[in-house]
Order: structure tokens, then C-alpha cells, then sequence
């Protein structure tokens, strides 16, 4: 049982790994490389550090003892009341503030966030609050896309914001009207996907599958990849190998090949063809060099499949 | 920069070696990877090449790490945040449900955020980067049967953690949504 759940924890560390490796980690690193010319805290990090590290201290030193202090009296000196808006105007910091509406978590490290979901929360900081989201435009979603109708990127945003504000049903309207206007610059397919999410949740299965097949050729391979995997999961099992077998022989690079052999693996499984699924791994260990992200699922398919009855 | 190690390299390293330790989701990941530069950056001029410059680099990730661990876990303690416990999953049809890869990778590094900064970094060295017991004890500096105790330890206590997370159990995979 420990083998087994730590195997999955490292399956799971090293598919977030390979899933940042393939979308964020080059654009960080590109960050990471510019911020040495633009920052200046970089530049003069050898000779101005001690001095700011001893600054640093001291004021970190004063802060401590101001929230020791303010919690020795009763108060919080940084207790901030949230409207039900979730947006405020704070009196010292002149930027405004949104909050999301989800339950705190480690996302907000320096933040305390305490309250009912429909009631003012209270918020309290030893740090300047930062936005944690972009802010909320004020005019009526269904204006605010007809106002926008003929921007997509506003459009996107809107439908972001509504989904963030959990309007689903105004998320889908703006999404709608996004798919229809058939933009040229990606926005359409992304669209297409969050529609097709969004129609899944709500039930309507057969529309978001049809809108997931015609995904499955889109020319980012990244979106036809989670829509072909979001469409096997919304299939039965017999579906998904053939939703599979159609994604395999469009050819799609690696890993997201390797990825969708090992998934067609495991739906053969469960549909009873060891046989298949047998084929398809000796397949995979056929390639030159398996994807770190698929290692662990192929090894995993090599054990139960030797515990499977011989053909 | 010195020593012919390309600038770009150096940021690859440290940037890969600083996720490793606290993870590709992690809100201050640029942020600690910049402390670890400005360190790496500084340190080079004494680094006389008796170790691996990865295990230069690893080190210095590694205090930062801990340090932010430190700091963070401080912080917790003393205002009781609830950020300590790891949310329930939520219950019917949901977009987020339907990547289980996504979140099970962010429930672990919840998970792995309990841990003693000691414990997170050698689990994360040890058992996610196959590192051997030796080069950890190269790199935090400490005797090996220590890292191989923290090891262990570390193991246990997920494992403990994770027996008890819906996102871990095993058995068949399969269900649509």
C-alpha cells in the first residue's frame, strides 16, 4: 500500500514536471534570463545585498514587533473588510484589490482570508496585499460582449472573468459568440475547448463530444491532445478506444502519442482485450526512448498486464 | 560569465533544480529562483570546482528553499493558518474534476508543503529526482545516515498522508465523468 501510494506520488511529480516542461517552464526561463539585464536588484546584487539584507532585517524586525504588539492589544492593525463584490478600495494602498472567492489555500502564503462565501470576509495581511486576480470589470457581463463583439481578445477576457466570478451560463454565452465570430489566432479553438468543458459539466455529453472530434484536428497539438483526452473521459470504454485508435493515426507528436497509447492501453484493459493492450505496450517499449511522462504508466501497464491470464 | 558557463545554462539549472524542490506551481518559484541566481552569481568567484557545479547550484537552491520553508512554516504556526490542511475534493461534475493528473499533482505538493524543510527537500532529492543519499549529503552538507534517515522518515510521514488522500488510492482507473 505504501509502494503503491508513493508510486503514484511520484507518477503524479513527474507529470507536472513534463506538463511545465512543455508549456510554462521555457516562457519562466526566457523571464528569468531577461530579468538579469532588467533588474537592477540583479545588476548590483554584489555590492548593494548586504546593505539591503541588513535593511531588510531591521524592517522585518519593526513589522514582527508591530503585529506582536497590535495582537497584544486585540486588534490586527491589518484587518480589511471584503464587500460581497469581492473587490475593495483599500485606504492605504491606492491600488483596488479582488480576492477570489475560493476557500483560501497555499496559493496565499502571506494571506488570511476568513468568512462565509456570501458574507463580507475578513482579510488580514503582515504584507501588502497583492491582486491575486485581475480586476473585475464593472459593466454588466451581457453588455460588456455586446459592447465587445467585435474583439475577440475582450471577449476572452470577459468569458475568463465570468468564469472566475463561477457565471457559467454568461461564461458560455461570451464563449458562444467567440466560437461563431471564427477568429484566426488560436482564440477560436480555446474557446471551442472551454465551451466544450462547460457543456460536459452541464450534461449536454453529446454536444461537448462533437465539439471535442472537431478539436482532435486543431493545429495547436497541446488543445487537440486535451481534447481528445477529455473527450475519452467522457466516453464508455468502448468508445474511448476507438476515440484513441482516431487520435492515433492523425500522427500527433510525442509525447502526447506515447500518452494516448498508454490511455488506449488502459481502455483496452477495462473492455477485456489483454491481447490489445498487450500490443500496444510492446509498441510503446518498441519506440527509441519512452517520454519521462509516460515511464511510470508504462511500467504500471507491464505489471498488470503480467498479471493478466496468458492469451 | 565566469568559468564558460554560459548565462542561460546557469538559469536552466537553477531554475529546473528550484522547481524540483518546491515545485512547478509554486507562486514565488521565479522569485526564489532569482534569490538562488543572485547567490549563484556571487558565490561562482569561490566555487574551485571540487564538486559538480550542479551540486554548487543544488546547494544554494536547497537553502533557499529551506529558508522559505522556514519563514513560511513560522508564519503558519504562529496564526494558525488553515492553508495547512489539504482541501477536500470537490463533489460532482466540475470542470477541475476532470483533470485528475492536475490536481493530484497539486495535492502533492500540498502534501509535500507539510513536510519539515529537512524532510521535503531530502524526499524531493532521493525519491522524485532518484538522486543517491550520497550527493544529498553533498549537497546540504550533512552525513549521509542523516540524509537516509530524513529519507525514510520523509516516506513514512507522506505515505501516511497520502493513504488517507481519494487522489492516491489505488485501483482501477476508468469511470468517465
Amino acid at each position: 500500500m505504501t509502494h503503491d501510494v508513493l508510486r503514484r506520488a511520484k507518477e503524479a511529480w513527474r507529470a507536472s514536471m513534463d506538463r511545465d516542461d512543455a508549456f510554462a517552464a521555457p516562457h519562466r526561463e526566457r523571464r528569468l534570463e531577461a530579468r538579469r539585464e532588467e533588474s537592477p536588484r540583479l545588476r548590483r546584487a554584489a555590492v548593494v545585498s548586504p546593505i539591503v539584507g541588513v535593511a531588510l532585517a531591521l524592517l522585518a524586525g519593526g513589522a514582527m514587533a508591530t503585529v506582536a504588539g497590535a495582537h497584544w492589544i486585540g486588534r490586527s492593525p491589518f484587518g480589511l473588510t471584503l464587500p460581497k463584490t469581492g473587490s475593495t478600495s483599500l485606504p492605504a494602498p491606492k491600488h483596488r484589490v479582488l480576492l477570489e472567492r475560493a476557500p483560501a489555500s497555499t496559493s496565499f502564503p502571506r494571506l488570511r482570508v476568513s468568512g462565509a462565501a456570501d458574507s463580507d470576509r475578513q482579510v488580514e495581511s503582515r504584507e501588502e496585499v497583492r491582486p491575486v486576480a485581475p480586476e473585475v470589470r464593472r459593466a454588466p457581463i451581457g453588455s460588456l460582449a455586446a459592447a465587445t463583439q467585435e474583439d475577440p481578445e475582450a471577449v476572452w477576457k470577459a468569458a475568463e472573468d465570468a468564469l472566475a466570478k463561477g457565471n457559467r451560463t454568461a461564461a458560455e454565452r461570451l464563449l458562444g459568440s467567440l466560437v461563431a465570430m471564427r477568429t484566426a489566432n488560436g482564440l477560436h479553438d480555446r474557446a471551442s475547448l472551454s465551451l466544450a468543458e462547460l457543456e460536459l459539466a452541464r450534461g449536454e455529453v453529446i454536444a461537448g463530444r462533437e465539439r471535442l472530434a472537431s478539436l482532435a484536428a486543431s493545429t495547436d497539438p497541446a488543445l487537440a491532445a486535451d481534447a481528445v483526452f477529455l473527450d475519452a473521459r467522457a466516453s464508455s470504454v468502448a468508445e474511448r478506444v476507438e476515440v484513441y485508435e482516431r487520435y492515433l493515426a492523425t500522427q500527433p507528436p510525442s509525447p502526447f502519442r506515447e500518452e494516448a497509447m498508454v490511455e488506449r492501453a488502459r481502455a483496452l484493459i477495462l473492455h477485456g482485450d489483454a491481447a490489445g493492450a498487450r500490443a500496444c505496450v510492446d509498441e510503446l517499449h518498441k519506440g527509441p526512448q519512452l517520454p519521462s511522462i509516460v515511464r511510470a504508466s508504462v511500467e504500471d501497464l507491464d505489471r498488470r498486464l503480467a498479471r493478466q491470464p496468458g492469451d | 560569465m565566469s568559468g564558460g558557463v554560459a548565462w542561460p545554462v546557469v538559469v536552466r539549472t537553477v531554475h529546473r533544480q528550484m522547481r524540483s524542490l518546491v515545485g512547478p506551481a509554486h507562486r514565488d518559484l521565479e522569485d526564489l529562483t532569482q534569490a538562488a541566481l543572485e547567490q549563484v552569481l556571487r558565490g561562482l568567484s569561490r566555487f574551485e570546482g571540487r564538486a559538480e557545479l550542479t551540486t554548487f547550484t543544488y546547494r544554494i537552491c536547497a537553502h533557499v528553499a529551506m529558508s522559505h520553508y522556514r519563514g513560511w512554516r513560522r508564519w503558519l504556526r504562529r496564526f494558525q493558518f488553515w492553508t495547512e490542511q489539504v482541501p477536500e475534493p470537490s463533489t460532482g461534475t466540475d470542470v477541475g474534476q476532470l483533470s485528475a493528473e492536475n490536481e493530484r499533482a497539486r495535492r502533492l505538493h500540498l502534501h509535500l508543503e507539510r513536510l519539515s524543510p529537512l524532510k521535503r527537500v531530502c524526499i524531493t532529492l532521493g525519491y522524485f529526482e532518484d538522486l543517491p543519499a550520497s550527493r544529498i549529503a553533498e549537497i546540504l552538507e550533512c552525513p549521509e545516515p542523516t540524509v537516509r534517515s530524513r529519507l525514510r522518515l520523509a516516506r513514512m510521514e507522506l505515505a501516511a498522508m497520502l493513504r488517507n488522500d481519494p487522489f492516491f488510492q489505488t485501483g482501477d482507473e476508468g469511470s468517465g465523468p
